[in-house]
């Protein structure tokens, strides 16, 4: 690693199965999720769709134990998995890939001026 | 909605209305003059300035009118025209912020969280200068449950909460003064104001061109058209509560975000009965507010010029407990959204194709009567204010 460069963000140990999905899906920020959702292909988010879902129940009841304003740092790249599977969700259980393409012409026109938090 | 309504409900109009109220710039002045200079207008949230000396801007470019509203040492807020006294250069120039005192980076004359002019540079090479009379311009301001509001009449015909009503109390029943999470997203549309507040005060395009992100929210074989629960008038005001489909199905995800937390066109009630998704405000003239037990949506509508609108859509929600709450208000969030999106294109088409000339007129029905009803407020304000002023020139 390069001195100075910021470690590499980690999952809670039980949640080690997600990790190939940390870098695209893992981002701060809902305008950048958004962003995410945008730039993806139809087979990417699929792929992150079909391995979150099945893991909804266990993340949940493993982020509700913290307090939100002191996430650890794993608990915190989780976190975001989870806000980033709310995206995707929307991109194939409301719309499918052609209706999602139409969805995202209009959508790059809207700004997103304030966001709920920092997560 | 029972079919019988609709004779009722032909008591705002029947007949078709002429597209050059929607489009006109001539009527778009008469506006401006007469209603917008004239009513209420929103102007932001009570807890953006909680503190002594907090205050934000508020500019209405298409009225050439910037407001500084701010919270006084006395705890009290207070509006004032954003306009320095003696050359009128802009005052504050951050959107928000904190002050103690406004020095005018002009030529530095200073005044306090109440207006009054306190220091002049050079004070001495003025002829005669009263500085008690070169305070800042007030205006009207008030708050209801912390949404502020801001009058840019000298003298307003009515306070906020007169013109407001009844609708006062019914705000209150939810405790949106606490909801200081927000998530706002806006675009410019090639547009008339008045098409897109319209957009949000009728549920009959919902379930053609909502068809996939509402879907079967609030559209199902007992409501096909999804007409809504009731309407009501409160003056220049009015409102309707949007029916829930009890029958709708959450897909996976929305299920998680429903158990963490309520969502978007989920029923406010266990009632089936009284199973509204929300209760819609549209207040006059250019704000739709959504309210629910989870959160606040409000629709804000500010002319750019008589084919222009900043459109700007805020969800409020409490403060989360939990990831999972969270969770849900990020679903609530993005489906306003995404809904919006589907507006977006359609809205666009709607100012070009009324000047094209190929139709003088609009059509409403009867469940678009809230469309009406604001039409009938904006064009009585416009008579009496030129009755007014009618009266004031033949002294």
């Amino acid at each position: 690693m390069a001195e100075g460069a910021a470690p590499r963000p980690r999952l809670p140990d039980a949640f080690q199965d997600l990790e190939p999905f940390i870098d695209t899906w893992a981002v701060q920020t809902m305008a950048a999720r958004h962003q995410r959702r945008l730039s993806s292909t139809a087979e990417e988010r699929q792929g992150f769709y079909d391995a979150i879902t099945p893991r909804l129940e266990d993340i949940l009841k493993y982020l509700n134990d913290f307090p939100l304003d002191d996430l650890p740092g794993d608990a915190l790249t989780l976190m975001q998995l989870l806000l980033s599977s709310v995206e995707v969700s929307l991109s194939i259980e409301v719309f499918d890939p052609e209706k999602e393409q139409l969805h995202a012409k209009d959508a790059a026109r809207i700004e997103i001026s304030h966001e709920l938090d920092d997560f | 909605m029972n079919i019988s309504l609709k004779e009722e409900l032909s008591a705002f109009g029947a007949k078709p209305v002429s597209v050059d109220i929607y489009c006109s710039p001539e009527h778009f002045e008469l506006e401006c003059r007469h209603v917008f200079k004239k009513t209420w207008l929103y102007a932001g949230r009570e807890f953006d300035i909680p503190e002594p000396g907090d205050y934000f801007v508020k500019n209405l470019d298409f009225l050439h009118a910037s407001v500084l509203v701010v919270r006084g040492n006395d705890g009290k807020l207070r509006a004032f025209h954003n306009v320095c006294s003696h050359r009128q250069s802009t005052l504050a120039w951050d959107q928000k912020g904190h002050a103690r005192r406004f020095v005018c980076k002009y030529h530095g004359w200073g005044y306090d969280l109440e207006g009054n002019l306190r220091s002049v540079p050079d004070e001495q090479y003025f002829y005669g200068l009263d500085k008690k009379r070169c305070g800042l311009t007030p205006l009207a301001v008030d708050a209801v449950s912390g949404l502020v509001f801001i009058n840019l009449d000298p003298a307003p015909e009515q306070t906020l909460r007169q013109s407001l009503g009844e609708i006062v109390g019914r705000l209150a029943e939810f405790p949106l003064e606490e909801w200081s999470r927000n998530y706002t997203f806006s675009a410019e549309i090639p547009t008339n104001w008045k098409c897109i507040v319209d957009n949000f005060q009728e549920t009959y395009h919902v379930s053609c061109a909502h068809a996939v992100s509402v879907g079967d929210r609030s559209v199902g074989p007992e409501n096909p058209m999804g007409h809504p629960l009731k309407f009501e008038f409160f003056g220049l005001h009015r409102g309707m509560d949007i029916w829930a489909n009890p029958e709708h199905k959450p897909t996976l995800v929305e299920s998680y975000a429903v158990r963490n937390g309520g969502i978007v066109g989920q029923t406010t009630s266990e009632n089936r009965s009284d199973n509204a998704a929300m209760f819609v405000f549209g207040l006059f003239p250019n704000i739709v507010l959504n309210v629910t037990p989870y959160f606040l949506q409000l629709h804000e509508l500010i002319p750019i010029s008589a084919g222009r609108t900043h459109w700007s859509t805020t969800a409020f929600f409490p403060a989360a407990k939990n990831a999972g709450q969270r969770m849900s208000q990020e679903f609530s969030s993005v489906l306003l959204r995404d809904i919006t999106a589907e507006d977006l294109g359609i809205l666009g088409s709607l100012q070009k194709n009324m000047l094209s000339g190929a139709r003088k007129e609009i059509q409403f029905q009867a469940v678009e009567v809230l469309c009406r009803h604001m039409v009938n407020g904006l064009e009585k304000y416009i008579r009496d204010g030129q009755e007014r002023e009618q009266r004031v020139a033949d002294g």
